[in-house]
């Protein structure tokens, strides 16, 4: 049963973690918390099941048009929610986000109604088994996606003109700009990429969470809790703390109670950031005063 | 002479006819439901329920001569719940079809008292709300009691499926927790104990956890006195864990949405302590069900018969009381006995819980076949 609590456990916890590398993208390129980042993969979620469940167009291809128009969504969010506002206070910002958060819900409900919407395993009534352990697919397939991502943007970040741009903008975006890299386009590239990594979550999550309108909210609490946790900026942090997360609610649920199942992760969460303030792997910034 | 007919003619004016004081305005009731958020699909079976019955009740002229509009207030949590209370006597609502939730009843029920009206009638299954110690003159319930519920459930999986091994899951919250306390009461008094008891709470996706301790155990039949969405997900996972056990659930196990969550298979041989089953061979239930399908293009699951029916009960007790004052519709819910599709509605005076009968059923064949009906 520890192999099975151990997957299951990665396999959330991979999928907190690929919504928190969307916020993590979001907040190094232009330095604000997305709180309408639960609900875009929600959003996927929601286009799965009209896409391939109602109007039945294959599962890849289905994934190919969701994962555009969620990096759209982003862009749009971007021009309409976060550039005019970008020399305003970040918190004013944060507010907008939900209050788009609270506005998708609500769309939700109007184009798919208010009933839970399951989506259906591509695997279909398959289960993997090693001996006594039973594990869906659906959980090794997420953490296989997870590590996909990962290798993808760290060549793509550090190997491509365009992730060497994304990183300048992110290290000082004057200088970048005076470099002459189209700082603008820089950020509407990070955010369309961020939506890019949320629809994946969405899709991956899908078939497990049951969609309703709602769900965005408890995705985003574990995912700005995994952001906390990991230094905001921090991209291999993003995914060990959505692991870290995912692991201890399930065995914490498991050894000590299920009742206080969220206490006891988020406490670990209290714990690691009062020996490590700026998470597990940000950086301590020294000001002169 | 003349002035005794004159006086009697008075007379037979005030009483015989009835005194309607809103004769040809509209007669409001106010819906408290879950229109938004995780549970709005409460609220569309609910509108559905209660627009059915204010339909037909309009169709067929009024009450009174006076025609029924309905006002809905979304109260997606508690906090809304009571501001939805107070939106609707802002209203002037005549009456009130209430939550179906147990811990926004309970929340709701001192404001009114403190109010004093107008009378609701509400689908909340909490012993609590419907004990004798509550202090309750407005709220009137529709649905057994889970002091009935729960001893059936647990006499059901000890004498009828003879286990010695039961496991229990709650919700950790008010609807959970009393149910759990009236099943360790009631395991008690058959000097047994429950094998194994766990709990989750609202959101819960993954009960991993909760079926490790289950296994474990050995349990031969489990209790999941859980929502939709965590029930449908759990019994879900159990199925996909290989775990082959007897399920007793609450009402909602045999409804249409719950079962879809379950999934095919998973929900086969199921057993659930319930007030509705859409697939009912009672030929009251059938036709009424057939109405719905023909109207809404879709099964009515429990929320949307509840609604149906209080809107029923509200409208005969109006019709009785002859008058739209609150505190005459209050009364008269207190006299009628109303035969609705859930079953007989007549309030007991001291706990104003009105239903007091419940059905046993199974899932045959992905259907929900109805095994038994318990009145008490």
């Amino acid at each position: 049963m520890v192999i099975q609590l151990l997957v299951n456990g990665l396999g959330m916890g991979c999928i907190y973690g690929l919504v928190a590398l969307g916020l993590v993208f979001i907040w190094k390129g232009v330095r604000i918390v997305n709180f309408a980042q639960g609900d875009f993969a929600i959003l996927a979620g929601y286009l799965l099941a009209s896409f391939y469940i109602e109007w039945q167009i294959p599962y890849v291809i289905s994934i190919f048009i969701i994962c555009i128009i969620l990096a759209l969504v982003s862009v749009i969010f971007e021009r309409l929610v976060y550039r005019p506002l970008k020399n305003v206070s970040s918190v004013t910002i944060a507010v907008c986000t939900v209050g788009v958060s609270i506005f998708l819900q609500n769309i939700f409900q109007i184009i798919w109604g208010g009933m839970f919407i399951p989506i259906p395993s591509i695997f279909g009534s398959y289960l993997i088994m090693v001996g006594d352990i039973v594990i869906r697919p659906e959980y090794p397939l997420i953490i296989v996606v997870t590590l996909f991502v990962i290798i993808f943007q760290q060549y793509f970040l550090y190997n491509t003109v365009q992730g060497k741009a994304m990183r300048a903008v992110e290290a000082d975006r004057d200088v970048a700009s005076l470099m002459g890299i189209d700082t603008a386009k820089v950020v509407s590239t990070t955010f369309a990429y961020s939506g890019v990594l949320t629809a994946l979550a969405g899709i991956m999550l899908a078939p497990i969470f049951f969609l309703s309108t709602a769900s965005g909210s408890l995705i985003r609490l574990k995912a700005l809790a995994v952001l906390v946790m990991a230094g905001f900026a921090s991209v291999p942090g993003a995914v060990v703390g959505g692991i870290i997360l995912g692991l201890s609610e399930v065995f914490g649920a498991s050894y000590i109670s299920s009742e206080y199942k969220e206490a006891i992760s988020f406490g670990i969460i209290i714990i690691i950031l009062l020996f490590r303030p700026s998470g597990l792997f940000g950086s301590t910034v020294k000001k002169k005063v | 002479m003349k002035r005794s007919i004159l006086f009697t003619m008075i007379l037979v004016f005030v009483f015989g006819l009835p005194i309607n004081c809103i004769a040809g305005e509209e007669i409001r009731i106010g819906v408290m439901t879950t229109l938004t958020g995780e549970a709005a699909y409460i609220g569309e079976y609910a509108q559905d329920g209660a627009n059915m019955a204010v339909k037909e009740i309009n169709d067929n002229g009024g009450i009174n001569g006076s025609l029924v509009k309905l006002y809905y207030e979304d109260e997606t949590t508690t906090t809304a719940s009571i501001n939805a209370y107070r939106k609707l006597r802002e209203r002037k609502v005549h009456a009130i079809v209430g939550s179906i939730y147990s811990v926004k009843v309970a929340a709701v029920l001192p404001e009114v008292q403190k109010f004093g009206g107008p009378p609701i009638v509400v689908g909340a299954t909490s012993p609590k709300i419907w004990s004798k110690e509550t202090e309750n003159d407005w709220v009137f319930g529709d649905r057994a009691s889970d002091e009935l519920v729960t001893k059936l459930a647990v006499k059901f999986a000890v004498e009828e499926l003879n286990a010695d091994k039961v496991g229990i899951i709650y919700i950790n919250d008010d609807f959970g927790r009393d149910g759990l306390e009236a099943m360790k009461a009631l395991f008690e008094t058959r000097n047994m104990e429950p094998a194994a008891i766990t709990s989750c709470v609202e959101g819960d996706k993954d009960f991993t956890a909760q079926i490790r301790l289950f296994k474990q155990v050995g349990c031969e039949v489990i209790i999941p006195w859980v929502h939709p969405l965590e029930g449908g997900l759990f019994v879900r996972q159990l199925h996909q864990l290989g775990m082959d056990v007897d399920i007793v659930g609450p009402s909602h196990f045999v409804s249409v949405q719950t079962m879809e969550i379950m999934g095919k298979d998973a929900d086969e041989g199921l057993y659930s302590v319930t007030d509705f089953v859409a697939s009912s061979e009672e030929p009251k239930v059938a036709e009424w069900v057939a109405e719905y399908i023909k109207l809404y293009d879709r099964e009515p699951a429990l929320f949307s018969v509840f609604a149906y029916d209080a809107v029923n009960i509200l409208a005969a007790a109006i019709e009785k009381a002859g008058t739209a004052d609150p505190e005459d519709i209050r009364d008269a819910l207190l006299e009628i006995e109303v035969e609705g599709i859930i079953g007989t509605f007549k309030a007991n005076p001291e706990t104003l819980n009105g239903l007091h009968q419940v059905r046993i059923a199974q899932i045959q064949n992905g259907k929900p076949v109805v095994l038994q009906t318990i009145k008490e």
